[in-house]
């Protein structure tokens, strides 16, 4: 592997300018070097991308209605917690504006589930979770979101992928 | 590592790959460029193999989506003929010109069932008929569900042998 | 090979229960020299199905992806840190095919450090399918759904089956305190 200097892509920048999502904020202000996170980014183009192959037409409607989904994760236990504490900094300091709609904070397990309105076809939703104290997920979706679009969204898709034939079979009887 | 993976079992694969996507875009020179293109935007995806459950059947299934996709978009006509290259090509055990004619003749005969077939069975014709997938490979090959894909089969067979039955323009004899 | 058997076994290929070697075997009598004069308009099937079967990629094809293969760019994934998107925001860089990179790589391939599924809609899929699932979950094991406005809880269709045995109360409203 070479190791030198680094370049950044054109579609990194254009990620630091949504400075008004969680996730991205939270990237730029509190990942560190030496805790890695891993993250994942679907925009507006991949979202509509996704829309075009499944075939499911509620899903279709679904998915387009969504502008990113953004995710922040890490399985180091030091880092879950150390993140999640700087999540939690974050959402005072910058997203107070935000509704909590649910929030489970048992001993080992925490969730949170942040809400806010843009308009009628816009909303925000952070979730952030730590779970058994080890494993962290931060995820932000922007949309057209409510309670129903999210359980419909998790089961189309399992669907979807289920049907789509990505299961683990290797078994080739010829 | 991933270097291996792809040398050791996709590239083997790519007169597969080649197959299927010649049997929807009819062009020899396209289905290579086909194979190339899904390859090449394969390898420099490798990290994101992990993420995938089935290689192969992702790289079939990405072929035929790239082959549906340049039928749409390109310029190419689809016409009843097919490539020169390959209706010129002669079977082994030829030994009259006369019998070139009628095996060309044969050839045109099975062209024009298979395109009598819907979209689905063409392709599940292609894989079991051709590379000799079982149901399950095909139908993650596909993207559909095994049952299509054994409905497809079924009525895939049913309709040549409904149309090769009642072909009426050839004497038998000849054959 | 007697008619009764070939003729038993094309019925099966027609009813989809035939094996690929029975398949082969079907193949082989029909490219053969003896196919009774009932069964000769299926030969065209069998000649199609040998024919296609030895289609292949011009010789040379796998060395010039191997060749492709070794031109492109080395790397597996893009690191970066907060410090250096700032940078990079002002500094704008673009990358240019053919120029090789230089990138920082990471140790763990199967862990990129910062990913963009924006190329393959099916990783896309997962990666979804299992952000929804994490928020349909949550809203599943929580206890109670904390809502202060009145005005959100109207807006939702609140239909799943958590929320059946849960009461939802108003919210009392909050005291302004002026100091």
């Amino acid at each position: 592997m070479k190791k030198s200097l680094l370049i950044i892509f054109v579609l990194l920048i254009s990620s630091s300018l949504f400075a008004d999502d969680f996730v991205t904020q939270f990237i730029d202000t509190y990942v560190e070097e030496k805790r890695p996170v891993n993250n994942v980014n679907i925009g507006k183009t991949m979202l509509k991308k996704m829309a075009e192959d499944v075939e499911d037409a509620e899903l279709k409607t679904l998915l387009k209605e969504l502008n990113h989904i953004r995710m922040v994760i890490t399985e180091n236990r030091k880092d879950a917690k150390y993140y999640f504490k700087k999540a939690n900094e974050l959402v005072d300091k910058e997203f107070s504006d935000y509704e909590k709609m649910l929030s489970v904070d048992e001993r080992k397990s925490k969730v949170e589930v942040l809400f806010k309105e843009i308009d009628k076809d816009n909303q925000n939703i952070i979730l952030i979770a730590l779970d058994n104290d080890r494993k962290l997920t931060i995820i932000s979706v922007s949309g057209k979101v409510d309670f129903n679009s999210i359980s419909k969204l998790s089961d189309l898709l399992n669907e979807e992928i289920f049907s789509s034939g990505t299961n683990n079979e290797h078994n080739r009887e010829r | 590592m991933s270097n291996d993976k792809f040398h050791r079992i996709i590239l083997p694969l790519s007169n597969q790959f080649y197959r299927l996507a010649l049997s929807i875009v009819k062009e020899q020179t396209e289905a290579e460029d086909i194979v190339q293109d899904v390859l090449l935007k394969l390898w420099n995806k490798r990290n994101e193999w992990d993420t995938i459950e089935n290689l192969e059947a992702y790289c079939f299934r990405s072929i035929k989506n790239l082959a549906l996709d340049r039928l749409v978009s390109d310029a190419i006509k689809k016409t009843d003929s097919i490539d020169a290259e390959i209706e010129s090509r002669t079977f082994v055990d030829t030994h009259s010109p006369y019998q070139e004619i009628v095996q060309q003749e044969q050839r045109s005969i099975i062209y024009q069932c298979i395109e009598k077939l819907t979209e689905n069975q063409k392709l599940v014709f292609q894989l079991r008929e051709i590379e000799g997938m079982n149901y399950k490979e095909i139908s993650q090959s596909l993207g559909i569900t095994e049952d299509l894909v054994k409905v497809s089969l079924f009525r895939a067979r049913r309709k040549m042998r409904e149309l090769l039955s009642n072909f009426e323009n050839f004497d038998k004899n000849e054959w | 090979m007697n008619g009764e058997y070939i003729h038993t076994l094309l019925n099966k290929y027609w009813g989809c229960q035939t094996s690929p070697s029975e398949e082969k075997e079907l193949q082989d009598f029909f490219l053969g020299e003896n196919v009774p004069n009932d069964l000769k308009c299926y030969i065209p099937l069998f000649r199609y199905r040998d024919e296609q079967q030895s289609l292949s990629l011009s010789p040379g094809f796998e060395e010039k992806i191997r060749k492709q293969i070794k031109k492109s760019p080395q790397y597996i994934t893009i690191r970066i840190f907060a410090p250096l998107l700032r940078i990079a925001a002002s500094v704008a860089l673009i990358v240019a095919l053919g120029i090789s990179l230089f990138l920082i790589s990471k140790q763990d391939a199967s862990k990129p450090y910062l990913t963009e599924t924006y190329n393959d809609s099916e990783a896309a899929m997962h990666q979804a399918a299992f952000a929804f699932e994490k928020l349909s979950r949550a809203f599943e094991i929580s206890e109670s759904v904390y809502i202060k406005t009145f005005q959100e809880i109207d807006k939702l269709n609140l239909d799943w089956p958590g929320m059946d045995s849960i009461n939802i109360e108003k919210p009392a409203p909050r005291k302004k305190i002026d100091l």
